[in-house]
């Protein structure tokens, strides 16, 4: 205890330092060398050299023009200090290299002084630490040689090692993790276990819905699917427990600083964390392994339990990771006043929500690819059937899903921008509104497909042919909308391009590159969705109710007048404020469900007694549309994979933003291209692992090994 | 849009109905006249980023058309396999062979051959402002600060008139060279830049935003910009050092008032 609250004396102190000086690497060592209050003059120092020109050639640590201060706080000792501030004076050429030093006659002796005598009380406040820097620097010197970018990283790396007071008990503020840096090792690993995680809690929440529909309505194939779905359970858990081990590991060793800090905030949280797994996995196993085993409402119970227990743990974790986001219930320090409100900061319930909708769209689709790996590897025509069926649900699950995740995004998206609009317009204008268009690319691929999969599933049903061809205006739809929905407000253009435009914004795809196109846009998209999917559901029914007449176009004027209700109020946003046109958004959402509510109740009305005019043959579908299973459960991968470096990245040079500085080697906010790339290979590990889940999952099917002789004798006695 | 060239596309497309074409056909038609609309079809031109977007989507969308239905995908798929088995296409298919690398040739001549120009900018000039900034010592909250003058619009005319052609002598004065005669972002310094200068007649630009924000840009110019999302390229000086907090207000009025925008409202602290 005794040394945690040293930490965390360290940390506040390191942090006062912060708000007040700009001098972000400084921060690492200040927090480990000072042990004592800052010197009177340091303040005045920072402000003189803030100044004057200082930092432009000389940074804390790293050699940028000129020598970094701790070298020359290496190299030299306090009674050099008149020596160096007439140096400083005169300018100077050839101690440290060929770069010149520029003189600075207008300097005072007294501000040079304390300058200079500020970078000795700051880099070498013993003279025991001269000795332990001179070495270390020696040592990373050879490091470097490796990589030029990672030999830097070590160099700071063994450098804030060998920090004076390198006394046990006190810890480096980061270590750096080989090759790839410390941040793209947490990165890959954190989203790779919040896949996974997202998967293991969204199996249950359908498996849990599936196996009480089949309860209600008495059919076994539900109960078989939902059964189906909780194999791919046990071996995922196991995946994400080793990969949350992994996670914690290396945020412990790696950044060791922040560990403590938000072990300081979140304290005993974590103890109902580490239960509650208990609980899951007790659960977890009582549910999968007890199928049939219970009667079917204690089974249900249990599947009941396995989720709650799910959702708790989502909501504890979720609060660690948004209150680096939106920090609330600590001073401006950082000092912790209400753990609670810790707890349920501002982006807390939104993340919440979002995920949990967005973790049912995941596994859904995830789950359908599993229909479909199976579908294509199916030798017999029922296990076709039966695997058809599955990757069929699946994706009726994810789509199901994906419908409300653009409401939940934008509530999440203001909770932003309402508790800080700098984050928001970063997180909108700023770099970060590029990944946006990778989204509606994303998106506008995810309506494709999932359009493209209920037309192909047409094929299967008899009777279906009739609708074949609206398909070509539905795509139509789908494809404008897509395009409106894709469309950049700012575009990339070369000077010349945009010189043609006569600007930024060219005048024509401006306009679709607001708000309210945008809005509209996702809305029509939605609705032709649904349509493909009503148009889906009829296929072999003929409706038998005597109003079947009226019943349609009653349909098709709700549909007609909801298109033009949404886009009407989308071009009225053209000419309204912005405030206003903000609020256009409810009712155009409010439409769309209305319609899709209306028209689901219409359509069941309507076709209770439906004659059946042909069958839905499971099976009979065409190979490709399994691609287009497997592109989904991809595409919402690599979003999700995307989204989230986005809610991480945000908080750019902060780890607990506006509280928590992140003075490590990588607060840089990356390249858009280096993000996409990480998310990439992140996609298709966790697509490697997947493959040997599936892998796993279809080996309890298997047949026993038995012995060659053996089996050619059984053989024998089957002919 | 050039009419020239989009009714035409139009046109042929809606022919199209009315013939009987090979599914092929068809889609060759559609991916022609689609891209012809979009490369020749736009004035002013589009930008080749977006159009890439565009004819990615229509390439794909087109595809999906085809394979969306078995029967259409098995017709296609028939004629290509006539196409590359029957003798009587040999004198196409070899054309074909010959026009397909040359037409790939040409499009890399075309692209490598072009003059040397900067790299297309990515850049989005959106930055961020702070909550407060200090205007010659004085604090100013850019959340809640409003144009002092903005009320004389209704309350007294003659005053906010007199405001207006101040600022109209600012703009003339020290905007103007950037910015262009007619605010259009096209002033005789604007050849030098890259990004252009803002071009306010956009009704995306200055019409999106609080006065408040071009107080801001104003008075800090490139130098102010947030430290989030650097590197920042603006030339624009910072107009505190040059121009007075009031007359900052008046060619702000006036930017409004000569593009006949309106400034997006404060939000009301809910």
């Amino acid at each position: 205890m005794g040394s945690y609250q040293c930490l965390r004396a360290r940390f506040f102190q390191f942090k006062n330092f912060s708000t007040r000086g700009l001098f972000r690497s400084l921060l690492m060592i200040a927090s480990v060398a000072m042990a004592s209050a800052l010197p009177a003059h340091a303040q005045d120092a920072q402000t003189l050299m803030k100044g004057s020109d200082c930092l432009i050639c000389h940074q804390p640590e790293i050699k940028v023009v000129g020598p970094a201060f701790k070298e020359i706080a290496g190299k030299y000792t306090r009674a050099d200090i008149p020596k160096l501030v007439a140096k400083v004076k005169a300018g100077g050429l050839g101690v440290w290299g060929q770069v010149p030093m520029a003189p600075h006659p207008a300097l005072s002796d007294a501000d040079l002084t304390t300058m200079v005598t500020w970078i000795f009380s700051t880099y070498a406040p013993a003279d025991v630490a001269k000795v332990g820097n001179g070495k270390d620097t020696a040592g990373a010197d050879a490091n470097s040689g490796a990589s030029k970018h990672h030999g830097r990283l070590a160099a700071i790396f063994a450098t804030s090692g060998g920090i004076p007071g390198t006394k046990p008990g006190s810890e480096p503020a980061y270590r750096a993790f080989p090759v790839i840096g410390s941040r793209v090792a947490v990165w890959i690993v954190a989203q790779l276990h919040l896949m996974f995680a997202a998967f293991v809690l969204a199996v249950p929440i359908f498996a849990l819905i599936i196996e009480y529909i089949g309860y209600k309505t008495g059919e076994k194939r539900y109960d078989d699917l939902a059964h189906e779905f909780t194999k791919l359970l046990s071996t995922s858990f196991s995946f994400t427990a080793s990969l949350g081990a992994m996670l914690t590991f290396l945020l412990l060793v790696l950044y060791p600083k922040l560990m403590s800090y938000l072990t300081s905030i979140f304290g005993w949280t974590y103890v109902p964390y580490a239960l509650l797994f208990f609980a899951e996995a007790v659960f977890m196993y009582a549910y999968y392994y007890g199928w049939g085993k219970f009667s079917p409402r204690v089974h249900l119970l249990l599947g009941l339990a396995l989720n709650i227990v799910g959702i708790c743990i989502i909501f504890i974790a979720d609060s660690w990771l948004t209150f680096m986001n939106s920090p609330n219930g600590v001073t401006e320090a950082g000092e912790l006043v209400n753990r609670w409100q810790a707890v349920d900061n501002f982006t807390w319930m939104p993340i919440n929500i979002h995920r949990m909708i967005a973790n049912i769209a995941f596994g859904g689709s995830i789950a359908g690819a599993y229909g479909a790996f199976k579908f294509m590897g199916a030798t017999t025509d029922e296990e076709r059937a039966e695997y058809d069926w599955m990757g069929y649900i699946g994706n009726f699950i994810a789509i199901s899903a994906l419908l409300p995740l653009p409401f939940a995004g934008y509530y999440l998206g203001k909770e932003i921008y309402a508790y800080s609009q700098n984050m928001g317009m970063t997180l909108m204008g700023g770099a970060f509104s590029w990944l946006f268009i990778i989204q509606a690319i994303l998106i506008g691929v995810l309506f494709l497909s999932a359009n493209y999969y209920l037309w192909l599933g047409m094929e299967r049903i008899e009777g279906a042919e009739r609708f074949r061809k609206f398909i070509k205006w539905l795509l139509g739809s789908v494809t404008i909308c897509f395009v409106i929905w894709a469309t950049p407000h700012s575009l990339v253009a070369t000077v010349e391009e945009a010189r043609k435009m006569g600007g930024a914004h060219h005048p024509m795809l401006g306009v679709l590159g607001v708000m309210s196109a945008k809005n509209t846009a996702v809305n029509v998209l939605i609705l032709t969705t649904y349509i493909s999917f009503l148009l889906y559901r009829r296929g072999n029914k003929r409706a038998t109710v005597s109003w079947a007449k009226k019943g349609n176009w009653a349909e098709f004027l709700i549909f007609a007048l909801t298109t033009v209700f949404v886009i009407v109020l989308g071009v009225l946003g053209y000419f309204v404020e912005a405030k206003v046109r903000i609020r256009l958004s409810v009712p155009q959402v409010l439409a769309v469900l209305g319609a899709m509510i209306s028209v689901t109740i219409i359509d069941i009305f309507m076709f209770r007694k439906a004659e059946i005019t042909g069958e839905i043959r499971w099976g009979k579908m065409p190979q490709r549309s399994q691609y287009a299973l497997i592109l989904i459960a991809i595409t919402f991968t690599w979003l999700m994979g995307l989204m989230g470096y986005v809610r991480s990245g945000i908080r750019q040079h902060w780890h607990v933003y506006g509280v928590m500085k992140d003075e490590s080697v990588d607060a840089f906010t990356p390249t858009l291209g280096f993000a996409a790339k990480v998310v990439s290979v992140t996609v298709l590990i966790f697509f490697t692992f997947i493959a040997i889940i599936f892998w796993l999952a279809s080996l309890s099917g298997k047949k026993n090994w038995k012995p060659k002789t053996e089996s050619i004798e059984s053989t024998g006695a089957a002919e | 849009m050039n009419l020239w060239v989009c009714i035409p596309a139009v046109l042929a497309l809606i022919g199209l109905r009315f013939l009987k074409t090979h599914i092929l056909g068809w889609l060759a038609a559609w991916w022609i006249c689609v891209f012809v609309i979009l490369k020749f079809g736009m004035v002013p031109p589009m930008p080749s980023s977006i159009i890439g977007l565009y004819v990615a989507i229509l390439t794909s969308v087109l595809l999906l058309y085809l394979t969306s239905d078995t029967e259409r995908m098995s017709q296609a798929g028939n004629f290509l396999m006539r196409f590359f088995g029957e003798r009587k296409f040999a004198p196409y298919l070899w054309t074909a062979a010959v026009l397909i690398p040359l037409l790939a040739g040409t499009n890399a001549y075309l692209a490598a051959s072009k003059e040397v120009e900067a790299p297309a900018s990515g850049r989005t000039i959106h930055p961020a402002p702070p909550g407060e900034m200090t205007f010659k010592g004085k604090k100013i909250d850019l959340i809640k600060a409003s144009n002092p003058f903005r009320e004389l619009e209704t309350k007294d005319p003659t005053a906010f008139e007199t405001h207006v052609a101040a600022g109209r002598k600012v703009y003339y004065q020290n905007c103007v060279f950037c910015h262009g005669d007619n605010m259009e972002g096209d002033g005789i310094f604007a050849y030098g830049y890259d990004p252009l200068p803002a071009n306010f007649q956009d009704p995306t630009t200055i019409g999106m935003l609080q006065e408040s924000y071009l107080f801001w840009r104003i008075a800090k110019g490139g130098p102010g910009l947030p430290e989030e999302s650097t590197p920042w390229s603006s030339a624009m000086p910072a107009w505190e050092k040059f121009v007075s907090e009031d007359d900052i207000w008046n060619v702000i009025l006036f930017l409004y008032r000569f593009t006949g925008q309106k400034p997006r409202a404060q939000e009301k602290a809910e």
